[in-house]
C-alpha cells in the first residue's frame, strides 16, 4: 500500500545519547504524504528525542534525514520551519508577557513592519485569521498569553505552527493538556493537513486516541523501534504489549466495585468561591477516593490549590475533619495534607535539585532534631525507603530531577508525600503525561492508600480514570457541582459528559 | 556504528566531568592565583607578619559578612542595605556607648535586627522585589545616618578600644563560621533557603513558609550588621558616614568569588563565604600593599565581579541573570 504513496520524509539510523543513557539507537522513520504517523512508547522511550531532532530543537549524535528526497539538515528550529517542518512541543511554549498576536507571529514581525515600527492592528488582524483558520474564535488576540488557561495557550501554539504552513507538523503529547473542545480543534487541524497531502507526526500516551487519529504507528521502547503497525492491525492490547515488552492486564483500574469508605470526615469544603468557582461544598472521608471532573477550565484545578491553602477563596472555608481551618500552605502541612500540582515540572518538583532534596523537602520538620538540624543518615534512609518502594529509575539519589523521565519525575513527587506520611492527598491530574507502566503503579498505589484509610481527591481531565478509580465522583460545571455519582460498574463517560457541558 | 556513538558519548561525559570539577576547583584556584600574584608583586610584603594581622582583621569582617549574606543570596535574593545598616548601627551604637559602655553591643544588634525585620517584611509580605526593597532601605538608612551624625562623626569612650584584640576576633570568627556552616548545610533553614532559590513555587507547594524563610534571612544579615558595627567601633573608636560603605558589594563579590551562583538554589555552598571572603580580603589588601591607584582598584573589582557572576551561575536553568 505504501508503494503507491509519495515518500515525504525519511529519517535513517538515528542515534542520540544523554550521558550514559541511550535515548535513540538506530531508529528510522518514514513519513508518507497524506498520512498521520503515530509515535508511541513509555516515558523515556525516545519519542520526544526523535521528534525534537527532526524539528531541530536538538541535534542527533548521528543522523541522516531526507525531506522530499533532498538531504535535510537545517541548523536550527527557524531553518527547519522554513524548510517545512514544524513542531508543537509537550512543554508550554508561549511567552506569557506577550499578547496572543505577538506570540503567533514571534520572529515573523517583519511582515507587519514599516521601518522599525510594527503595525499592531495589522498583526492582530492576521492573528485573528490564523486562529480562525484552525476554528478558534473564543480567544482575544490582544490578551496576554499568560492570562489564558493552559488549553487556550496550547491552541495559540497550534495556530502558530499551522500558520507556518508546514509540510510536516509534529504534535508532541499535546492532547493531554486539552479539554474536549481543544481536542476537537486539534483533530480537525490534523485531518485538514492529511487531506491536503501533507503529513502529521503525532505523539500521545493515550492509546485509544492514537488508534483513532493515526494511519500508521511506530512503537518505541528504550530508544529502539520495536514495531510498526498499520491501522488495520491496531489493537489496544497489542500496542501496550509492544510498548511495555511484557504482558500486562488490559484493565489497570480498580476492579472492585465496593465504593464504601469511612464516615469520618478528613476534609470539609464549604461554599468555596474563587474566580469561576461559585459555590462548592463537599466532605472528603477517610478511605475515600473522590474523583473531581469537568472541563479543563471549569475551575477544578483552582479547587485543588484552594484546598491546600495556596489560593485564598473569596468566600467559604476549608477545614480538617476536626474543624481546623486551612488558610495557608503551612496549615495544610501541619494537618498532613499533600498536594501535587497538574503542572509537575514547574510546581510540584524542583527540577534543578537532587532527587534526595526533592523527597526530603516536605519532611524537614519531621526529620530535624531539637536544634533544627538534619542528619545525612536520616535523609538517606527516607530516600532509599521510598525510591525502592516506588522503584524509581535513577543513577543515584543526588541526580537532578530534570534528568528523569516524566513517569519517574511523578514518582519522585509522590515519594515526597509518602515519605511525609500524609493523610489527605490532593492530586491534580496525577497521571498526566506518564506512560501506562507508571500509570498502573500510581493506580495501584491509590488503592493501597485507600486501604490504609487515607483520604484522596483526584482531580482529572481523563474521565476513564475518574470512573475507574473513584468511590464517588463530583462533576463541576459553571462553578457549581453539577452532578455527584457513587461508584458504579455501569457508569459511562457519556453519563458524566452530560453534566460537564 | 555503535563505536561512533560511544565515542561521542564518552567525549560528552568527560567534557562534563572536567567542567564540573573545574567549577568546584575554581574558587580555590582563584584564591591561590591572587595570593601568589600579590606576594610576588609586593615583593613578599603581602605575607609579612604585620600585614598578616591586617589581613586577619579584614578577613574577619569579610568572612562574617559573607556568611550571613549567604542565607539571602542562596534564595536568589539580594541585600543592598547591608553596608548602610552597619553605618547606622555603628552611629547609634557609638552614641549609646557614651551612656552604657560596652553593653552598647545589644543596641547595635537590636537596631540591626529591626532593619532586617523591615527588609524582610516589605519583601516577603508586601511582595516588593528584593532589589528595590533593600536599595530603598539603603537610601533611607543613609539619610538617617547623616541626620544622626549631623555631618560629623561620633566617638566611643576611649576605654572601649581595649576590647579590641586579635584573639577575640579569631575565636569569634571560628565559632560563628562553624555555627553558620552547620545551620546552612544541615539545618532546616539552610535547606529551605536553597529550596526557595531553586523554585519558589515548588517550595510553597511543599508547605514551606516562604515569608518566614525570607524574613529570617534578612534578620540574619541585619543582626550581623549590628555585630560587625560593634567590632568596627571597638577597632576604630568612631562612627562616620563612611562606616560600612560599599560593604554589600564586597560581600557579594566574596560569595561569587567563592563559587556561589547569583541565582542561589541547590548549588549554593557555605564554603563560598569562607574561601571567597579570604580571596576578597587578599585582593583588597594586596591592591593596597602594591599601592594601586584607587580608581584602578574600582575597575578591577568591576571586572572580577562580572567574571565571577558569569562563571558561577547555571546557564542550563536561566536565560539571563536579572
Amino acid at each position: 500500500m505504501s508503494d503507491e504513496k509519495k515518500l515525504l520524509f525519511q529519517a535513517k539510523n538515528m542515534y542520540k545519547s544523554f550521558g550514559p543513557t541511550k535515548a535513540l539507537v538506530d531508529v528510522s522513520l518514514d513519513v508518507y504524504a497524506g498520512e498521520v504517523v503515530g509515535l508511541i512508547g513509555e516515558n523515556g522511550s525516545g519519542k520526544s528525542t526523535l521528534t525534537t531532532i527532526i524539528a531541530r530543537i536538538q541535534k542527533g549524535d548521528q543522523e541522516e534525514m531526507y525531506l522530499e528526497g533532498q538531504p535535510y539538515s537545517p541548523p536550527d528550529v527557524i531553518a527547519a520551519t522554513a524548510e517545512g517542518i514544524c513542531m508543537v512541543t509537550q512543554e508550554q511554549a508561549t511567552f506569557e508577557d506577550l499578547s496572543v498576536a505577538a506570540n503567533i507571529f514571534i520572529g515573523e514581525e517583519k511582515q507587519f513592519a514599516t521601518g522599525p515600527v510594527v503595525n499592531n492592528a495589522q498583526m492582530k488582524k492576521a492573528a485573528k485569521k490564523a486562529l480562525e483558520n484552525i476554528g478558534v474564535t473564543h480567544i482575544n488576540v490582544s490578551t496576554l498569553a499568560g492570562k489564558l488557561v493552559f488549553e487556550d495557550r496550547k491552541l495559540v501554539e497550534i495556530a502558530r505552527a499551522v500558520y507556518a504552513d508546514p509540510k510536516i507538523l509534529i504534535i508532541d503529547e499535546t492532547s493531554t493538556t486539552l479539554g474536549k473542545r481543544g481536542r476537537d480543534i486539534l483533530y480537525s487541524v490534523i485531518n485538514s493537513i492529511r487531506d491536503s497531502g501533507r503529513a502529521v507526526i503525532f505523539i500521545s500516551h493515550d492509546i485509544d486516541e492514537i488508534m483513532e487519529v493515526c494511519d500508521r504507528i511506530s512503537i518505541l521502547r528504550d530508544g529502539h523501534k520495536v514495531a510498526e503497525m498499520e491501522k488495520k492491525d491496531f489493537t489496544s492490547l497489542g500496542i501496550k504489549r509492544q510498548m511495555v515488552g511484557r504482558e500486562i492486564e488490559d484493565n489497570f483500574y480498580r476492579n472492585d466495585y465496593d465504593g464504601s469508605f469511612s464516615d469520618e470526615v478528613a476534609l470539609r469544603a464549604r461554599n468555596l468561591a474563587l474566580g469561576c468557582l461559585r459555590d462548592i461544598s463537599f466532605d472528603l472521608h477517610k478511605g475515600e477516593i473522590l474523583g473531581v471532573g469537568g472541563l479543563a477550565d471549569c475551575g477544578m484545578h483552582d479547587l485543588g490549590r484552594i484546598l491546600f491553602g495556596l489560593d485564598k477563596p473569596d468566600l467559604g472555608s476549608v477545614e480538617t475533619g476536626y474543624g481546623k481551618r486551612i488558610k495557608k500552605n503551612t496549615d495544610a502541612i501541619k494537618n498532613d495534607f499533600a498536594y501535587i500540582s497538574k503542572n509537575r515540572d514547574q510546581e510540584a518538583l524542583f527540577s534543578v535539585m537532587s532527587i534526595r532534596d526533592n523527597i526530603c523537602i516536605a519532611s524537614l520538620n519531621k526529620l530535624a532534631n531539637g536544634l533544627g538540624l538534619i542528619s545525612n543518615k536520616k535523609e538517606k534512609d527516607l530516600v532509599n525507603t521510598w525510591t525502592n518502594e516506588l522503584q524509581i529509575k535513577m543513577d543515584n539519589m543526588n541526580q537532578f530531577v530534570m534528568y528523569l523521565s516524566g513517569g519517574n519525575k511523578q514518582k519522585v513527587a509522590v515519594a515526597k508525600w509518602l515519605g511525609f506520611h500524609a493523610d489527605v492527598f490532593i492530586l491534580d491530574c496525577p497521571t498526566r503525561g506518564i506512560d501506562v507502566g507508571v500509570k498502573a503503579a500510581i493506580y495501584q498505589l491509590l488503592s493501597e492508600l485507600k486501604a490504609q484509610g487515607k483520604a484522596i481527591i483526584m482531580i482529572s481531565e481523563e474521565l476513564p480514570e475518574v470512573i475507574g478509580m473513584s468511590d464517588r465522583i463530583l462533576i463541576i460545571k459553571d462553578g457549581l457541582i453539577s452532578g455527584e455519582f457513587p461508584r458504579n460498574p455501569d457508569l459511562k463517560e457519556s453519563d458524566l459528559i452530560n453534566y460537564m457541558i | 556504528m555503535n563505536e561512533t556513538v560511544k565515542t561521542a558519548e564518552e567525549k560528552r561525559i568527560s567534557a562534563n566531568t572536567v567542567k564540573s570539577v573545574a567549577m568546584k576547583l575554581y574558587p580555590f584556584v582563584a584564591l591561590f592565583i591572587i595570593v601568589v600574584l600579590f606576594s610576588v608583586w609586593s615583593g613578599g610584603r603581602l605575607l609579612a607578619a604585620r600585614n598578616l594581622k591586617t589581613i586577619l582583621t579584614e578577613a574577619f569582617r569579610m568572612i562574617l559578612g559573607a556568611s550571613a549574606l549567604a542565607f539571602v543570596i542562596s534564595q536568589g535574593a539580594i541585600d543592598l542595605s547591608y553596608g548602610s545598616a552597619i553605618g547606622l548601627c555603628a552611629a547609634i551604637g557609638a552614641i549609646s556607648a557614651k551612656a552604657f559602655g560596652p553593653p552598647a553591643v545589644f543596641v547595635t544588634l537590636l537596631v540591626g535586627a529591626v532593619i532586617g525585620l523591615v527588609n524582610g517584611f516589605v519583601h516577603a509580605k508586601l511582595h516588593v522585589n528584593a532589589f528595590i526593597t533593600t536599595l530603598s532601605m539603603s537610601f533611607m538608612l543613609g539619610g538617617l545616618l547623616d541626620t544622626i551624625l549631623g555631618g560629623g562623626s561620633a566617638s566611643v569612650p576611649y576605654s572601649m578600644l581595649n576590647w579590641d584584640s586579635t584573639w577575640l576576633r579569631l575565636i569569634t570568627l571560628i565559632v560563628v563560621v562553624a555555627i553558620g556552616y552547620i545551620v546552612f548545610e544541615y539545618g532546616k533553614l539552610g535547606k529551605r533557603c536553597r529550596a526557595v532559590g531553586s523554585n519558589e513555587t515548588a517550595a510553597r507547594q511543599s508547605g514551606i513558609n516562604i515569608a518566614n524563610v525570607k524574613m529570617t534571612a534578612y534578620m540574619i544579615t541585619g543582626v550581623m550588621a549590628g555585630f560587625l558595627a560593634f567590632f568596627s567601633l571597638i577597632r576604630t573608636g568612631t562612627s562616620t558616614s563612611g562606616t560600612g560603605d560599599g560593604f554589600e558589594m564586597d560581600c557579594m563579590l566574596s560569595l561569587f568569588l567563592g563559587g556561589m551562583p547569583i541565582t542561589g538554589g541547590t548549588s549554593a555552598k557555605f564554603r563560598a563565604a569562607i574561601i571567597g571572603g579570604l580571596t576578597m580580603t587578599v585582593l583588597t589588601n594586596g591592591m593596597n600593599v602594591v599601592s594601586l591607584d584607587v580608581l584602578v582598584q574600582q575597575f578591577v573589582r568591576g571586572v572580577i565581579f562580572l567574571a565571577a557572576v558569569a562563571l558561577t551561575f547555571n546557564r542550563k536553568t536561566v536565560a539571563f541573570i536579572k
